[in-house]
């Protein structure tokens, strides 16, 4: 039986966080925040933050892969 | 029709079968054929889930999507999958590669030996593979008559065919090459147009520029969300079905059963969202705006109605004419129509593996490797006729629309059990079976009567339920249920689920 530790708690809610500005934004005008429309090196704000959390989430999925299947957790079959 | 694609599309089909020919000579047990003897190498996996996983839907879908809508709610499909990888890797991956061998019955079933928790496993399986393999089918049926000139009926039944043969003929083993092969042709030609779409515009400012002043949206339509276009309970819904729904994808699921050990199985996982994120950042970036930005305000791609010649579908392919003339176009086209098979093999795979190691073993009564086999490949046969069928009634779908709905059954119907079969020593057959059940009756219920299904496949004048995206609503509910019907029948001593091992 697998444990449902602190790690998979917080590791769950950080993940939870991250993506939720961008789903209530496209939700609803209420959370369409004004730095949206910003621009960096003349590319919009939003597009931008979506690229920087994807790279976000591919390192998150690297350090979790490392306690998902560590040895420690059970090892294999 | 366009002739450079021609010798691309049969290469593609002749090293496939290639592939098919070489894993069929290799596949001999029931381990070959499910889960090509755990002998795959970690980075191999990763790049057979990322070419599992980046669909028609990704290279097709998403940039139409983009195209016709912007950001809003494009940005929620680039971002799901990562964000269910992450949930993934953090709850299920690990025990349930502990826990499983072959298909995601093995992990229901395995705690309590149940028969009919299996055969729900095989059930849900076939349900969900089906629903995002008609998305992968319907993509082909317009890629290929786009280019070929081939009736669309036609198109559908060649890609049937095809995948049938790579399933049937060579297993895990040649659907993992197709994925592997297909993988590197998608980075490749991703990273190509990624270039060129900066070049032509002169910047990645200058892409950003060009569509805003091209689509009618304008910057503020197209980069930022939040416009109305997307209500508050779809937004959620889509994304949490998309995102968790991660976790109930059997396709996916059984390819960490394709490692050999625990080390190989972390690096596919890496290796994999490194390959997924890296191919989505260019598509989201670049290639969706540069799409809008060279096509939208072109009369030669785009019709009076703002749409893109051979459907929304086809965005990214005329993005490639553009850039690149009818040479650039034919290879992204053998590349899409790779992408295509990769993912539709693997679903077959599922599919064929649920119905052999789980539905008929369940029926029979006992293990009997050679008959599972053959019914391994007629099911594969009978996947690919439900498919092309259902590819008929649901032409005119966006394809990336098709793979949320996969995923908002797969959310309702697999999540809860295969969580609470992993966390909760408190689950009962009986629990486990109500909830898993509920689920997927109510989440394809809920499907049938929403906009996407009874409005414009049944022709009816309003949805009876309001949404295309049901998983928010059943998914705490079959949790709900999965867990006061184990409450209920903990007792029962017959129903109650052993402790794992």
């Amino acid at each position: 039986m697998a444990r449902l530790g602190l790690k998979q708690i917080l590791g769950s809610l950080l993940v939870v966080i991250l993506f939720a500005p961008i789903v209530l934004a496209t939700g609803s005008p209420a959370f369409r925040w004004a730095v949206y429309g910003a621009e960096l090196a003349g590319v919009p704000l939003f597009p931008l933050l979506v690229v920087a959390l994807l790279l976000v989430l591919m390192v998150l999925v690297w350090i979790f892969s490392g306690a998902a299947f560590s040895d420690s957790e059970g090892g294999d079959q | 029709m366009s002739n450079p694609a021609i010798p691309i599309f049969i290469l593609v089909i002749l090293i496939t079968l290639g592939i098919t020919w070489w894993a069929s000579r290799r596949a001999r047990s029931q381990a070959d054929y499910y889960a090509a003897g755990s002998k795959i190498t970690g980075t191999q996996n990763g790049l057979a889930i990322a070419g599992d996983f980046m669909s028609a839907t990704t290279f097709l879908g998403m940039t139409g999507m983009f195209f016709q809508t912007g950001v809003d709610p494009t940005a929620i499909y680039y971002l799901c999958p990562l964000v269910g990888m992450s949930l993934m890797m953090l709850l299920v991956a690990g025990p349930l590669r502990r826990a499983g061998k072959f298909t995601l019955g093995d992990v229901m079933a395995g705690r309590s030996a149940s028969p009919s928790l299996r055969l729900f496993a095989g059930v849900s399986t076939i349900t969900i593979s089906i629903i995002y393999l008609v998305g992968q089918m319907v993509g082909a049926g317009a890629l290929i008559s786009l280019l070929f000139g081939l009736n669309y009926g036609i198109s559908v039944v060649l890609v049937g065919l095809l995948m049938t043969i790579y399933v049937a003929g060579g297993g895990m083993l040649a659907a993992t090459w197709v994925q592997i092969v297909k993988a590197v042709m998608l980075i490749a030609i991703v990273a190509v147009i990624g270039v060129m779409c900066v070049a032509k515009a002169g910047g990645i400012g200058a892409v950003y520029a060009q569509a805003a002043q091209a689509h009618p949206l304008g910057a503020a339509g197209l980069f930022i969300p939040g416009a109305g276009k997307t209500d508050m309970f779809s937004a959620v819904s889509l994304a949490f079905g998309t995102s968790v729904g991660l976790m109930g994808l059997p396709h996916l699921l059984i390819r960490f059963f394709t490692v050999p050990d625990v080390k190989a199985a972390k690096r596919s996982a890496v290796a994999a969202t490194a390959i997924i994120g890296g191919v989505f950042v260019v598509m989201f970036g670049i290639v969706g705006p540069a799409a809008v930005a060279f096509l939208r305000a072109d009369p030669a791609f785009v019709g009076p109605a703002g749409m893109v010649a051979g459907g929304p579908n086809m965005v990214a392919i005329q993005l490639s004419k553009a850039l690149g003339g009818p040479l650039l176009m034919g290879i992204t086209s053998a590349v899409a129509f790779a992408t295509i098979l990769a993912v539709v093999s693997g679903l077959v795979m599922a599919t064929a593996s649920a119905a052999s190691h789980d539905i008929y073993a369940v029926l029979r009564g006992r293990r009997d490797e050679k008959r599972e086999l053959i019914v391994f490949r007629l099911a594969a046969v009978g996947a690919a006729a439900v498919a092309i069928l259902l590819a008929f009634a649901f032409q005119q779908q966006n394809v990336a629309f098709m793979t949320a709905l996969a995923m908002a059954v797969a959310v309702s119907a697999n999540v809860p059990v295969v969580l609470l079969t992993l966390y909760w020593r408190g689950l009962t057959v009986a629990g486990a079976l109500t909830g898993g059940v509920f689920g997927l009756v109510t989440s394809v219920a809920l499907i049938v009567i929403g906009p996407a299904v009874w409005v414009k496949v049944l022709h009816h004048a309003a949805p009876i339920f309001p949404s295309d995206y049901p998983g928010l609503l059943v998914m705490p509910a079959a949790f709900v249920v999965t867990v006061a019907v184990s409450l209920a029948t903990r007792g029962a001593g017959a129903a109650a689920a052993q402790p794992a091992q």
